[in-house]
């Protein structure tokens, strides 16, 4: 009868695959994601549906996380809805000073968008429509917040995450080069660049990139944006590497700053690994250095940054404003920026909701990855 | 540790080569200062003097500042980097001409105007179209206005221009190339009030019958298809990519030539790039990358350092028509006044003169702008027909001494020996002086002037604020003494109906007075219905002529300098004659320039 048992689940699991390819077919044909997108959600819940069988402790983790999320966007909306209250007038005030336009038709303005109403009616008006999907619409922009961030969510992705693999593929093994030859110049030169990296200001670094750029002439790299004028004309090899090669600067520029404190992170736990005793006991037992580096002291050191990869997730939409704003990167920090500046109070409630999404998600996949990698850690 | 030194004499190195290569660049700019005699040396200055006959083709790149428009539709454009682009797809049934600034026919072909001067009547040019190749109508102007611009529920600030004093203006259409538009007076500002875009109305029509005009306020925006805009102007939108560009393509239904016969415009295609960072701009202009750049003072130098190498030039092209002036709060009903001595002092005009006379316009040229700007005297733009040419021999020129003079001669003295000024009754004379905060220019001009004025002993404490704590006071609490604040101008002052008059919201002094508090109110808005309930052009100059007159001699607010509008164009292009304002400025000659 167990075995029975055990058969019907094994078999079930298996059986699920067949669903993704009918799931994909219907999202990449039925849904308007573009097929990327469209893929990416049907294995996220399909293999989410298959923890059913594989880990019900580890689906049950994730729901209620996932549903201790809700309280958690509410509260952090209410903050930033109340913020964005306190602070002097709003999207309009800026027009009260131009002659040319009637003070009758700002007040219309201010009656069309539901601001001349108190703010808790705005507020719960607000939430009302979230809880409905309609995460309200730019008052300066005069289109849905979903459509706008949309438009440049995925610029922002793309930078987050190159200069993301570009941090971590290089601090990693910086962090080891330096903390296996502690204190000697390889130590001391990967120190040095990392305090250099943290000392000096992102949006500095990236006009001072920009400037020696212009200033020498070296046309190889673009002097801020994602594309070239021409790119529409391009082939699809041409457009991948136009915007490689846009990309080089911002991502060198925000990979460095994380770059500095990750190497400094990894060292330090590196360091710490290496002096256990189970470490010297590796050695006594004759173990290479090589194993006793990679296989034992590695992955125990590597287990503290998966925490603080779940925060960079996180921030991985909120961008890096000035860096965009300094290199002309259509990203959404730029649009962040420019709504808190013009008190587009729609706009920034959004993109706070989605910054709050992403850093729970954020965190939870940290989490379900720390599970993974660290036998010590059980979900429960 | 060794390594870590010889690091850091490589980073000395390199700053010392840097160093090295700025004091050259220095020595190049003496040079040429000698070569070119201009109002500005090394800087060319424009003349007006007609058209060039251009040849088509060619791509023209400039940056936009900001993140790009709000929307692509003309109706809701509100701001400079959506009216930007939406002012290159839309022409109206006049404007003014490049050269002389003076009225022109540009899709209307004739007008008449009625015995009793309310009524106007154009006729349009024939076969004009609209850039999906539908026929343009008088309809495409009448019911826009009648049944878009005119309703309250549509978010547009064409709405003002068409009801002078608050009064719509009546549109009729009478055949298809004909229209009449009648005013509720006889107005100056019958060619201002239709200057207005027409719409394709045989797309917007249907949408205004289905779902009323409001749904418009959210037609065409960012999210839409941009080759769907339809337009009559020089150029349609091509493409948009979200916070980096929009390449315009020229209109080939646009219905002007050039003198010698060729389809205008003679660029193939604009690109706004939307550059949010003004340094990134200049450095994109310097590697060549921009054909176009407005430059501010502060990156003349580099420009005129640099220009050769890059092959641009400079061209100055005037005051800029925005205004800096310090504004003297006289309202009875200000909690900063009422019950207080200020309202005494800021009453008395000798004081208020006396203040006039601490405005360094010179110093504020020479270190503020960097040399690049002209003392402003009068509200109106230099360049506008209706400025008065005696301004600034009538205006208080910068004169502590006679400042000190008046201030005794009202018995603003030092009484007890403080250092500070006391009015007779022995208050401390004491004022705060604010202005938006993250301005330089006018944080500059702020510090300036209130340390003149402790030099004479007068207590002008300077705060930089918020913008909008700072409206807040101007428009709504009233809450303020003196306000650092800048407007934008026009060729035409008309605009300006709620900032002179003493009815208007905007005359800061004392806004919406329902009759005038002080006798010279009582006279300027006498001379404002003179100078503008009128079509006589002599009628109009001796109104402003008078306005700006009291304006200086009465105080109520006190103009500091205005920038110099400095360009920097490309050497292969033609056709560069744009002035400083709105409406004729370098977007505006778009249509003209071509590639040599």
């Amino acid at each position: 009868m167990q075995l029975h048992h055990n058969m019907i689940r094994k078999f079930h699991w298996k059986m699920t695959f067949i669903l993704d390819v009918l799931l994909w077919a219907l999202l990449v044909f039925v849904g308007s994601w573009g097929w990327f997108v469209s893929i990416f959600a049907a294995e996220v819940l399909m293999w989410l549906m298959r923890l059913i069988w594989i880990s019900p402790m580890m689906l049950r983790f994730i729901i209620r996380r996932l549903i201790h999320m809700i309280p958690i966007v509410i509260a952090v909306v209410a903050i930033g809805f109340g913020l964005i209250q306190l602070a002097p007038g709003d999207a309009f005030t800026l027009m009260s000073l131009d002659p040319s336009i009637r003070p009758e038709d700002i007040a219309m303005f201010r009656r069309q968008f539901g601001l001349d109403q108190p703010w808790y009616i705005q507020f719960f008006r607000y939430i009302w429509n979230a809880l409905r999907g309609d995460f309200g619409y730019s008052l300066t922009m005069k289109a849905p917040v979903f459509t706008l961030v949309s438009q440049r969510a995925a610029n922002t992705i793309l930078l987050s995450l190159t200069s993301l693999a570009l941090a971590w593929g290089l601090s990693i093994p910086f962090g080891v080069v330096a903390a296996r030859n502690q204190y000697n110049w390889k130590d001391q030169s990967i120190s040095f660049f990392a305090f250099f990296g943290l000392a000096i200001p992102n949006f500095f670094l990236a006009f001072l990139l920009i400037y020696i750029v212009s200033a020498t002439g070296f046309r190889a790299l673009p002097l801020g944006g994602m594309t070239s004028i021409d790119h529409p004309q391009m082939t699809q090899l041409q457009q991948v590497l136009d915007i490689a090669r846009h990309l080089v600067i911002p991502a060198v520029v925000i990979g460095t700053s994380q770059m500095a404190s990750l190497t400094r992170y990894m060292r330090g736990n590196m360091l710490e690994i290496l002096n256990q005793q189970y470490v010297v006991t590796a050695r006594a037992k004759g173990q290479s250095e090589g194993k006793v580096v990679y296989r034992h002291a590695l992955r125990n050191a590597i287990n503290p940054m998966i925490t603080i990869l779940g925060f960079q997730l996180g921030a991985v939409m909120s961008g890096a404003a000035l860096v965009e704003n300094v290199l002309a990167w259509p990203g959404l920090g730029r649009l962040i920026l420019q709504a808190l500046l013009e008190r587009d109070i729609y706009m920034v409630t959004g993109s706070i909701i989605y910054g709050v999404i992403l850093l729970v998600v954020g965190n939870l996949i940290a989490d379900i990855l720390l599970a993974l990698v660290d036998p010590r850690i059980r979900v429960s | 540790m060794k390594k870590l030194i010889i690091a850091f004499f490589i980073l000395l190195l390199v700053s010392g080569f840097a160093f090295a290569r700025g004091a050259q660049e220095v020595e190049i700019i003496d040079i040429e200062e000698e070569e070119v005699v201009d109002e500005f040396e090394g800087i060319v200055s424009i003349v007006h003097d007609g058209w060039e006959q251009g040849k088509p083709g060619g791509r023209f790149v400039m940056s936009s500042f900001g993140s790009g428009p709000r929307s692509f539709n003309t109706i809701v454009a509100a701001e400079t980097s959506t009216t930007d682009i939406t002012d290159r797809l839309y022409s109206g049934l006049v404007r003014r001409n490049q050269m002389t600034l003076d009225w022109e026919m540009s899709l209307a072909e004739s007008y008449t105007i009625s015995a009793d001067e309310k009524t106007i009547t154009y006729k349009l040019k024939p076969d004009l179209k609209w850039s999906d190749g539908e026929p343009l109508t008088a309809a495409d102007f009448v019911d826009a206005v009648n049944l878009i611009y005119l309703d309250p529920e549509v978010q547009t600030n064409s709405r003002s221009a068409l009801m002078p004093s608050g009064i719509a203006t009546e549109w009729e259409q009478l055949d298809d190339l004909t229209l009449s538009v009648t005013f509720p007076f006889v107005y100056a500002g019958i060619f201002n009030s239709t200057s207005v875009a027409p719409l394709p109305m045989h797309i917007l029509r249907p949408i205004v019958d289905e779902q009323g005009a409001a749904a418009l306020n959210a037609y065409w925006g960012v999210d839409t298809d941009v080759r769907s805009v339809v337009g009559n102007g020089p150029f349609v939108i091509d493409s948009y990519t979200p916070g980096q560009r929009a390449v315009l393509k020229k209109n080939p239904y646009y219905y002007e030539k050039d003198e010698w016969g060729v389809q205008l415009p003679y660029i193939d295609e604009l690109v706004f790039e939307f550059v949010p960072d003004t340094d990134t701009q200049l450095q994109r202009f310097l590697a060549g990358a921009l054909d176009f750049l407005a430059f501010t003072g502060d990156q003349v130098a580099l420009g005129l350092d640099r220009k050769d190498e890059v092959g641009f030039t400079l061209y100055s092209v005037g005051p800029a028509a925005s205004s800096q002036f310090i504004t003297i709060n006289q309202n009875p009903n200000s909690p900063a006044l009422a019950d207080t001595p200020k309202l005494e002092w800021v009453s008395n005009r000798t004081f208020r003169q006396a203040l006039a006379h601490l405005v360094d316009r010179q110093t504020m040229v020479d270190t503020i702008v960097y040399g690049y700007g002209y003392p402003q005297y009068s509200f109106i733009p230099v360049f506008s027909p209706y400025y008065w040419d005696g301004s600034p021999d009538f205006a208080f020129p910068y004169d502590p001494e006679r400042a000190k003079d008046m201030l005794d001669s009202i018995g603003y003295v030092d009484q007890n020996g403080d250092g500070w000024r006391q009015d007779p009754d022995g208050n401390k004379i004491s004022l705060d002086l604010k202005t938006n905060a993250g301005n330089a220019v006018r944080e500059a001009m702020g510090e300036l002037f209130s340390q003149d004025a402790r030099e004479i002993g007068l207590d002008i404490t300077f705060q930089p604020e918020d913008f909008n704590v700072m409206v807040g006071r101007l428009l709504s609490s009233f809450d303020w003494e003196l306000i650092l604040i800048g407007l934008t101008g026009s060729v035409d002052p008309i605009s300006g109906a709620n900032v002179y008059p003493s009815s208007g919201n905007l005359h800061m002094i004392e806004p919406l007075q329902e009759s005038p508090r002080r006798a010279w109110e009582a006279r300027v808005d006498e001379l404002w219905d003179y100078a503008n309930n009128t079509t006589s052009e002599q009628q109009r100059v001796d109104g402003y002529r008078e306005m700006q007159q009291i304006w200086i001699e009465e105080v109520p607010w006190v103009f500091t300098i205005n920038a110099a509008v400095i360009h920097g164009w490309g050497n292969e292009w033609g056709n560069i004659y744009p002035h400083p304002v709105q409406g004729n400025n370098n977007l505006s000659i778009l249509h003209r320039v071509y590639q040599k």
